[in-house]
């Protein structure tokens, strides 16, 4: 079967939408500046007259401030690293947290904390602009009226008294789930005060089923702790373990490095998904089985009979038990381990853990510890117990402590309407932000950002993680462990809570376990666990399920709307759909089809599904409840499965998350917190439009020769070449790594290019330096200035990055005697989190612009992630990610047609971006092959992208955010990836200062620093043994579109994958080279 | 009928066709003089300060270092400005009624920092580092004028993109021996004497005292000293013994990012 790369069903179609964002950077601008030629023209004159002037200011009087008493260590315009734990989706990360003067700055990932190994992810790089978040909870509300903390205490405190007598029968303390010993030690003295108290935890995403399923299989509620270090075959029921399961970063870093397939070492893992929506753990993995999620269970079922050899059970329709057999074989071969996820029922789990312990993976691939929540409830259970003494009158005292639960509570909970009841006459809701829930309570209470608090937290292996504050905190807020000590009359600091918990540890060990971040020896022991006998017959039966089914999924940037106020996560491109501020209903091509969605007649499939898709309403509708959410049409959705993402269609908690997107949770029930059977979808008639980024910065473009142009100069036409080249291991082991050399078709694919004989003669004449032009060492481009120095005499680069040997028309460009610096991306282990791409936002200072810029094409991200199917059809997709920062050609593009000498070349390889130079013409973005130049159209930090973005200059407490070591750009500016220069640099200068050379790896760029894979490598290629050195001579390191000779310093290793022989099927002979 | 016009109305004719052609000339060289001139770059202009701190009294009368009050110009970008503590560790005994030192006593009891209007200040998208140029032996004076004899402290250069390349395109012209950024002050602290002499009737500026070197002299007095034959061959000789990669210096990225 033939297969082909594709970006969108768009380009299949080859609609003009398309046409225009290959042919334009920008299509429909026109429309966005409604000028007559004569206004135009007169604009552009007073432009030109007036353009000089700009450039001329009188640099304003400032004022320097030095401290009153210096603080220790502090030197300024230095920046320090503290250790400290931030909390990502309910559990501790380990962080290293840069602070400029005083000021947290930037986020890393801490390599001793067992969660994070040195990476992190979307969302603990976001934790820094929800710090600074101007609309976060500031001060303490009583009705809409402005209180202080003494005045709630003195409101809470007769009334805790009063409760005392029943031992406080009529309070509630409502948290989310507690994983933090201080905390849970902090509450559990609250108890023992008001032993009638009930304590409630509530989060819309829980691990309740992991607790069940365990309960099932073990007859105890335990966490499972996976190892893929070792494993040989993975397989994922439904668990989404590279970027939602608790412990993601690691797992991911764990499975890639079983995934670094190199030259001597031609081996990697396999990983099969069984999954019931389209993840970026199932975009990765060589087999991929798309059902529903009750199908899920079915098919684990047959797969544990088949593995134990009892019984036989019955596969869903659509499963081939090829697939199964061999996957089996897989398993039983030693190093397997099955992987279940959070969202899939209590009874999946029981299987998964019963096929690990048939398997032998118990206590290799996985091992099970202790909860790590402080006490294991079910959640749904309680939730709508307190709605139901709520509405008795039997609460008098409602604390919500974080979380959000009038907003993400299952819908038969009716909690909004018990907390309307009035019934409840005290009612306080601590809160980052004046959210659904505060606004219904009587008391708003700010609480403190990770940032500011003292506390601690366990990470996914049970490891306490210790918080420490980078900042006092901003406003006058509080901790939830500080708020309860208050209320039980302990009127002490976080850190003295803290110290007081801990207080058997030794002062030494303590100063080195802050020093640290971590406290060491706290992962939880692994318990011995014995399978309960004939498991399967005491499971409950699937439920049956012949129509539609829902399920409802983490949003893959806001959560489950925690993080929805976050501008940087809502302008992310969400991981496989790639859509931005907005949620949608997720559904197959051949279910909108069979639905009505789409015509079935007329043009052809992928016209109609790019015509419809993310541009219309449908009516999901689950038992009794309905919302109309956007319809997006998703390769590789399994059918019958409708996937909505929580989060958005929030009402109140700040002007980012407020009216994005559609709410899904009036539809969930606690009967369905993770999916729902019996599901009707009506479509509507009204329009809505997506903004998502997968048709932008497209590479590839149909070039036409009409004047035979090319075929006279004997440019080879890579029109077919695919931008993502990938092969299987068996082939990059036939070919001893050389997947793609002398352009030999890979015969599986149809992208590889189809070259005529004579083509090929050109891999055999390599660049002959001596015959190359020169131009004088002073004069390039006649810009004066030796900025850019040839010499013909060294000729370095003859065919080391660009192995295709072509001819060039530029003389050659030498790299002698300085560092030069370049970037190797391995696809392989590239898993399209978008970490870099946070990361690069994070450290550059790279604006947002709000839905209807990115609609528009003006996405600033400096490196993105550029999303790829593969495939033979519409339906059978597999996924390639390519992040794609700029190339850092050596023989750039952009440079020779910048009418000002702004972008120029360094002599240490980098494609400089002069901000003061530039003058916005915009012809270097548009000569660029690779569409890594980002325009400053407007003014975006001073909120020109609208409300929803982040404005300095009106909200001065943002200022805060950004990197003081990269300038900030303004209006009519290019911009794009510098490498990290300011990195660069200042490592060079501590080198210079020291008289050193820089050693490989002492630079780290924040693309790098943050990737859970560690797929991005940088250093310098002058140095033949530095790491990047070393992967650039791998036989599979390819440069992209290497036929432009460009050069570019930015390198990629071809993404092997691993399919299982077995189940390889014979290529068809038709049509083969 | 008469004529209207004077034959010297000729002159006056010609005078004004030159003066309307020479007028864009006459506008750029006004505009460009102007942008250069103190007006706008503030040089040698004394602003208002909280404090009448005088340089000249600390530095050459006192002996005080340099690293004294900028204590991070060796290890980080910024030399720094001291804290009120560092004046109080002298001022809680010396001059600890003077009126002048009110504001520096108040901030220290009430621990409000003090506000110094700032002087040498680069654009923003400017990164320049202290650190490095002092380890390559950049006299302080070079770039900030005659600081030693400054009784209220003046910006002593114009801090312009040009003037910065002329050193990272020929450092030979300004480095100096490692370790010798200082050694100028070394010496004023010997002497005790670094004040700059004006000749009233010559205008012409002079430094009074002995055992400076030429360059050492210039610099005193705050003018650019341009070094010659043998000592800018001392100078391309350090610029090797540094491993200065002079092409590079002048690479956009290593000041703008």
């Amino acid at each position: 079967m033939k297969t082909k790369q594709w970006k969108s069903y768009a380009e299949l179609a080859k609609t003009e939408e398309f046409t225009q964002w290959v042919d334009e950077e920008f299509p429909n601008r026109a429309t966005l500046l409604d000028l007559d030629r004569r206004d135009f023209l007169k604009l552009t004159g007073a432009g030109m007259a007036l353009a000089g002037l700009s450039g001329c200011r009188i640099m304003p009087q400032t004022k320097s401030v030095p401290y009153v008493r210096a603080p220790e260590q502090l030197v300024p315009g230095q920046s320090l690293y503290y250790a400290t734990t931030l909390e990502s989706r309910g559990l501790g990360i380990g962080v290293l947290v840069r602070s400029y003067e005083g000021r947290p700055v930037k986020i890393e990932g801490n390599p001793e904390h067992p969660s994070s190994l040195g990476a992190t992810d979307v969302w603990t790089q976001s934790e820094l602009l929800s710090l600074y978040d101007p609309e976060r909870a500031q001060s303490v509300i009583e009705r809409g009226e402005v209180r202080t903390w003494d005045q709630f205490f003195s409101t809470a405190r007769p009334v805790l008294q009063k409760e005392a007598a029943s031992g406080g029968a009529g309070i509630r303390l409502v948290t989310s789930t507690v994983v933090s010993p201080l905390y849970a030690a902090t509450i559990g003295k609250f108890i023992r005060a008001y032993p009638n108290a009930k304590w409630i935890q509530w989060e819309p995403l829980s691990q309740v089923n992991v607790r069940k399923g365990t309960q099932l299989a073990f007859g105890k509620p335990l966490t499972p702790v996976y190892h893929l270090d070792q494993a040989k075959t993975i397989l994922s029921l439904d668990a989404d373990f590279l970027l939602t399961l608790p412990g993601s970063v690691r797992y991911a870093r764990e499975f890639a490095n079983g995934r670094r397939v190199r030259a001597d070492k031609p081996e990697m893992n396999r990983l099969y998904t069984i999954e019931s929506s389209y993840t970026v753990t199932g975009a990765s993995s060589d087999h991929r089985l798309a059902v529903k999620p009750t199908d899920v269970e079915r098919v684990a079922r047959v797969l544990l009979t088949k593995i134990t050899g009892s019984g036989a059970g019955q596969l869903p329709a659509g499963v081939d038990e090829a697939f199964l057999n061999a996957l089996v074989a897989d398993l039983k071969n030693g190093s397997g381990v099955v992987i279940p996820g959070d969202e899939q029922s209590p009874a999946l789990h029981a299987i998964a853990h019963a096929i690990n312990a048939a398997i032998g993976a118990n206590g290799k691939g996985v091992t099970y510890h202790a909860p790590i929540e402080a006490k294991v409830t079910d959640q749904a259970a309680d939730i709508k117990a307190l709605s139901a003494d709520i509405e008795a009158g039997k609460v008098s005292f409602l604390l919500t402590l974080g979380g959000n639960p009038i907003y993400d509570a299952p819908a038969d909970a009716n909690l909004k309407k018990a907390y309307l009841s009035e019934k409840c006459p005290l009612r306080a809701h601590l809160s980052h932000y004046e959210n659904e829930t505060a606004e219904l309570s009587h008391w708003s209470l700010p609480e403190s950002h990770g940032l500011e608090s003292w506390g601690d937290l366990k990470a996914h292996d049970g490891t306490v993680g210790l918080q420490q504050p980078l900042v006092e905190p901003l406003y006058d807020t509080k901790t939830p462990t500080e708020v309860i000590a208050l209320l039980l009359g302990q009127p002490l600091t976080g850190m003295e809570l803290l110290r007081q918990h801990h207080a058997a540890i030794a002062e030494p060990v303590w100063r080195k376990a802050v020093h640290d971040g971590v406290l060491p020896g706290t992962a939880s022991p692994a318990a011995t666990v014995a399978p309960v006998a004939n498991l399967l017959a005491s499971l409950p039966e699937t439920p049956a399920s012949p129509d539609l089914e829902v399920n409802f999924r983490p949003d893959p940037t806001i959560w489950d709307g925690r993080y929805a106020n976050n501008t940087w996560l809502q302008e992310l491109p969400k991981p496989l759909t790639t859509i931005v501020w907005d949620n949608a209903a997720l559904i197959s091509p051949k279910t909108a089809k069979k639905l009505g969605l789409i015509a079935s007649e007329g043009n052809n499939d992928a016209v109609n599904i790019a015509q419809y898709s993310g541009k219309k309403l449908i009516e999901v509708t689950v038992g009794g409840a309905s919302v109309k959410v956007a319809v997006w049409v998703q390769p590789g959705q399994p059918d019958d499965t409708i996937t909505l993402f929580l989060g958005y269609g929030r009402t109140k908690g700040g002007a980012v998350c407020e009216k994005q997107g559609f709410d899904v949770y009036p539809v969930r029930t606690s009967g369905s917190l993770n999916h729902a059977l019996g599901v009707t979808v009506k479509p509507t008639n009204e329009s809505y439009e997506l903004a998502y980024t997968q048709p932008h910065h497209l590479m590839r473009s149909e070039t036409t020769d009409p004047f035979g142009v090319n075929e006279a100069l004997h440019v080879v036409e890579h029109k077919n070449r695919d931008i993502v080249r990938s092969g299987t291991l068996a082939r990059f082991v036939e070919t001893k790594g050389h997947l793609h050399h002398l352009h030999e078709a890979d015969p599986e694919r149809a992208g590889v290019a189809p070259h005529g004989e004579s083509e090929g003669e050109h891999n055999e004449h390599p660049v002959e330096v001596a015959k190359l032009p020169t131009i004088p060492a002073d004069d390039a481009f006649g810009l004066g200035r030796n900025h850019w120095k040839y010499l013909a005499a060294e000729p370095t680069v003859k065919s080391e990055v660009n192995k295709e040997g072509y001819n060039s028309l530029y003389p050659e460009y030498s790299r002698a005697g300085f560092n030069a610096w370049a970037m190797s991306i391995d696809l392989t282990t590239c898993i399209g989190c978008n970490a870099c791409t946070i990361a690069c936002q994070a450290e550059n200072n790279i604006p947002t612009v709000g839905k209807d810029q990115v609609a528009a094409g003006r996405e600033m991200h400096w490196i993105r992630i550029d999303h790829y199917f593969e495939s033979a059809d519409l339906e059978h997709v597999e996924s390639h990610f390519m992040p794609i920062p700029c190339m850092q050609c050596e023989k750039a593009p952009c440079e020779p047609v910048c009418p000002v000498a702004a972008t120029v070349h360094s002599h240490e390889g980098l494609n400089q971006m002069v901000y003061n130079r530039c003058v916005g013409t915009r012809y270097c973005s548009n000569n660029c092959p690779y569409k890594v130049r980002r325009f400053n159209f407007l003014k975006w930090t001073q909120g020109a992208g609208g409300a929803t973005t982040l404005n300095y200059f009106e909200k001065p407490v943002l200022k805060m955010l950004s990197n003081p070591d990269v300038t900030v750009r303004g209006r009519g500016v290019m911009e794009k990836c510098t490498y990290c220069v300011q990195r660069i640099n200042d490592v060079r200068i501590e080198a210079k200062k020291e008289s050193r050379e820089i050693q490989d790896g002492e630079i780290i760029t924040a693309c790098q620093q943050v990737c859970p894979t560690q797929a991005i490598v940088f250093g310098d290629i002058n140095n033949p043994k530095s790491k990047v050195s070393l992967l650039k001579q791998q036989p599979h390191d390819y440069a992209l579109l290497a036929e432009l000779n460009t050069r570019p310093r930015t390198t990629y290793m071809a993404k092997i994958k691993n399919p299982n022989p077995a189940l390889v099927k014979p290529v068809a002979a038709e049509g083969g080279h | 009928m008469p004529n209207i016009f004077a034959p010297s109305s000729n002159l006056i004719g010609k005078l004004a066709i030159i003066g309307v052609a020479a007028s864009p000339l006459v506008a750029m060289i006004t505009i460009s003089q102007f942008t250069r001139s103190g007006y706008v770059t503030k040089v040698g202009t004394a602003f208002e300060q909280p404090v009448p701190f005088s340089h000249e009294h600390h530095v050459t009368e006192l002996g005080l270092d340099c690293r004294y009050c900028h204590t991070s110009v060796e290890k980080s970008a910024k030399a720094g400005y001291p804290a009120t503590h560092t004046c109080m560790s002298c001022h809680s005994q010396v001059w600890s009624n003077s009126p002048l030192l009110e504001p520096v006593r108040e901030s220290y009891e009430k621990n409000v920092p003090l506000k110094w209007t700032t002087l040498n200040k680069v654009p923003e998208f400017v990164y320049f580092n202290h650190s490095i140029h002092i380890s390559r032996g950049v006299n302080c004076n070079n770039c900030h004028g005659p600081v030693q004899a400054m009784q209220m402290a003046y910006k002593g250069r114009p801090f312009q993109m040009t003037w910065c390349l002329d050193c990272h395109r020929h450092p030979e012209k300004y480095v100096g021996k490692p370790g010798s950024a200082f050694d100028l002050y070394e010496k004023i602290r010997k002497t005790k004497t670094g004040t700059v002499l004006h000749d009233e009737k010559t205008g012409k500026k002079e430094w009074a005292g002995s055992g400076l070197t030429e360059e050492e002299q210039t610099l005193m007095v705050g003018d650019q000293y341009v070094r010659k034959g043998e000592e800018l061959e001392e100078g391309k000789k350090l610029v090797k013994e540094y491993n200065i990669k002079v092409e590079q210096l002048s690479d956009c990225a290593v000041c703008h990012h």
